[in-house]
């Protein structure tokens, strides 16, 4: 702006009197610095300045009168900044405005190409793209990072099979879930224990003791906690092999004889040794037996298979001094057993009835 | 001749020049003639190339848009100026039906060769209908191309490449940026081309890509997080329509991330479609979810509190590290 004129000061006044300056020739000033004062017929008037500049000339004494539109201040011709609302930058700063026109030339960069789950793979396993064979053009799936961690690692292999199915079972949700707890004991016997047939005993005992405590006997589901109890009695039985850990299942042992079980333990045997096992077979117990000790150990916690809700473990046989009934010293036979129960579908209680049954009617087979 | 000038300096060089060399040309809009312009765009031309070529219009906007789609369809190659983008309105039937039209009506026997030139953006501390960011509204639209330069040079070359496309072109400047610095531009008459992004910076880590006044905030962040150990690629989108996917994409296929920053409002923002198709072509290749940092879903607020709307360089900082975080 280089001329300000007295603005319309409202109320149909044509015109004032300069009553005192408020700034003088050569004078910076700021938006809103007052310039002067006029008086008009009702007042007297501040007069701000609009702009920001150095003023050239004030034109006008006190005590004249000006009409509206007439020159008040000449402000120096500064940088003509143009005519626009608002306030404009203008600090002109030099700068180099280099640029490339498109992208970078001759680069062929191509991060790895990977879907998002083997990306999250590659970082739980703790690996970075680097570790990786170079391959252009391939496109990795999860499998080929599993395949890739394998290599890296020596003696690394990927689990297959009933291993396989071990590690994923043991620690999928419902195994999770579980709440175990257990319970032990030593069930003895003063005198000597028939070791044939012995697990079709314990299968048979096993049996007795769900009919007297069926809360062992059943199947629970966590999330609708729903609890399914059995009316047969399917006992898995854990056969260690080779190939790893199988539990195929004895159905309705409750109407089996000794005979009978030990018939089908020795059919089950030689299937699992050839792996020849049914998969049906494998399918459907309502609870598990675990005979570790045919190959050692005494007492253990072992791990209830969802949706079951119980697992006998019988440890190894074993002798040591005792008192019989009529309180003698007498050299007494030891069976260890140790039951685990899921706690949210089985009472202390129950367990401790079940566990105390089974001893008493293993006992009553050996008579 | 090559002189220091700054962007709005640029636009008035280029205009010289295409006014100069093309006796079609022709310059119409308010306050552009007698008075300059009032950002000074125009400055010189109505002293040189008289009042038949740069015209002072009434206070119109529906009428400079319509007059200058009926100017370029007869032939003459008029450059038309909206005070501010956010004037604009008014005019976008006539720009929206008929001037993105024109090639597609007559099957090509006429084309619409008109550059319509506004300020646009935030930042002046002005009142309300002067601080717009709509470009992505004309992005939409088939038959019209939107640019938007954002330093002295490619106003210059843009500019001139707006004038001379047979089609029509919204040529949106950042008024923030128009006297904020000055660069050499050499006044040959070489335009830049209108389907290109440019490469500002080159880096290994992350691409950012942005247009208008945020290249600056985008290059002084870039200079920050250099410091940090993270080095940004930096694309001038310039050409918002139609986009130079190419380069975005083979920028991203070496750096596997991207952010794009714009003034504009989020929703339906144009980095909307930046990221899509660098999402549907580059999925494998990413490293982390490409993010955009936009202004906020409101009107710009007024004067002071623009600040809280205008993105700084340490938001566009801390934004760049969060993509470097992903996933944690």
């Amino acid at each position: 702006m280089k001329h300000f004129r007295l603005p319309d000061l409202g109320e149909g006044l044509a015109e004032a009197e300069i009553v005192e300056w408020a700034v003088k020739d050569g004078q910076k000033v700021a938006v809103n610095d007052v310039l002067l004062s006029v008086e008009t017929a009702k007042a007297v008037v501040d007069v701000p300045s609009p702009v920001a500049g150095v003023i050239k000339a004030c034109v006008g004494n006190a005590g004249d009168v000006i009409a509206i539109g007439s020159v008040l201040v000449e402000f120096e011709e500064g940088e003509d900044q143009g005519s626009v609302v608002g306030q404009m930058q203008s600090q002109q700063q030099a700068i180099s405005d280099d640029f490339i026109i498109g992208a970078v030339a001759g680069s062929g960069q191509e991060t790895i190409r990977m879907t998002p789950q083997a990306r999250a793979l590659l970082k739980r396993l703790n690996l970075t793209s680097d570790a990786l064979p170079q391959e252009p053009d391939k496109m990795w799936a999860e499998q080929d990072v599993i395949a890739a961690y394998v290599a890296l690692g020596e003696g690394r292999e990927q689990l297959k099979g009933s291993r396989k199915n071990m590690a994923q079972w043991m620690s999928n949700d419902a195994s999770r879930a579980i709440v175990p707890a257990s319970l032990s004991d030593d069930i003895e016997y003063a005198g000597t224990v028939d070791l044939s047939e012995f697990t079709p005993r314990l299968l048979h005992a096993m049996a007795l003791a769900c009919q007297e405590e069926p809360a062992l006997n059943a199947w629970f589901e966590g999330e609708s906690c729903t609890r399914q109890q059995h009316k047969t009695v399917n006992i898995g039985l854990a056969v260690d092999s080779e190939h790893g850990l199988y539990v195929p299942v004895i159905r309705d042992v409750g109407q089996k004889t000794l005979t009978d079980l030990h018939a089908e333990i020795t059919e089950i045997a030689t299937k699992v040794r050839k792996r020849q096992i049914e998969p049906e077979r494998l399918e459907g117990a309502t609870i598990t037996l675990s005979n570790f000790g045919a190959i050692g150990g005494r007492y253990a916690t072992p791990v209830v298979t969802p949706p079951q809700v119980a697992i006998l473990g019988i440890g190894k046989l074993f002798t040591r001094a005792g008192l019989n009934t009529e309180g003698k010293l007498v050299p007494m036979q030891v069976i260890p057993a140790s039951l685990t129960f899921d706690h949210r579908a089985c009472t202390g209680g129950e367990a401790t009835r079940f566990l105390t049954t089974f001893a008493k009617q293993l006992l009553q087979t050996f008579a | 001749m090559m002189t220091e000038t700054t962007l709005l300096e640029a636009v008035n060089l280029a205009l010289h020049y295409e006014m100069e060399n093309d006796p079609n040309t022709v310059i119409l809009g308010e306050d552009i003639g007698t008075n300059g312009g009032v950002f000074r765009a125009t400055v010189g031309l109505r002293e040189k190339f008289g009042v038949k070529r740069v015209i002072d219009t009434p206070l119109a906007e529906a009428l400079i848009a319509g007059v200058t789609v009926g100017m370029a369809a007869q032939g003459l190659r008029p450059i038309a100026e909206f005070q501010f983008q956010g004037f604009v309105f008014p005019a976008m039937e006539h720009i929206m039906c008929h001037a993105a039209r024109m090639r597609n009506r007559t099957r090509g026997r006429l084309t619409c060769p008109a550059v319509f030139r506004a300020p646009f953006g935030g930042g002046i501390h002005a009142p309300e209908h002067h601080s717009e960011s709509v470009e992505a509204l004309f992005a939409h639209i088939p038959g019209l191309r939107v640019v938007i330069p954002s330093s002295p040079k490619r106003a210059y070359g843009l500019l001139l490449g707006a004038i001379r496309n047979p089609d029509p072109v919204l040529f949106f400047e950042p008024k923030r940026i128009y006297r904020t610095f000055k660069s050499t531009v050499t006044d040959d008459g070489k335009a830049l081309p209108l389907d290109r992004c440019f490469t500002l910076k080159e880096g290994r880590d992350i691409t950012l890509v942005t247009w208008g006044a945020c290249v600056i905030e985008a290059l002084q962040a870039a200079q920050i997080l250099e410091e940090r150990g993270i080095s940004c690629e930096i694309l001038d989108l310039a050409t918002i329509k139609p986009i130079d996917e190419e380069s975005i994409l083979t920028s991203v296929r070496k750096t596997g991330r991207l952010l794009v920053v714009h003034e504009a409002c989020q929703t339906a923002g144009v980095g909307a479609e930046i990221i899509t198709l660098v999402t549907q072509q580059l999925f494998y290749n990413l490293k982390s979810p490409p993010q955009r940092l936009a202004g906020f879903d409101t009107v710009m607020p007024y004067y002071k509190n623009e600040h809280y709307y205008l993105l700084d360089t340490e938001t566009i900082v801390t934004a760049v590290c969060r993509v470097m975080e992903d996933p944690r």
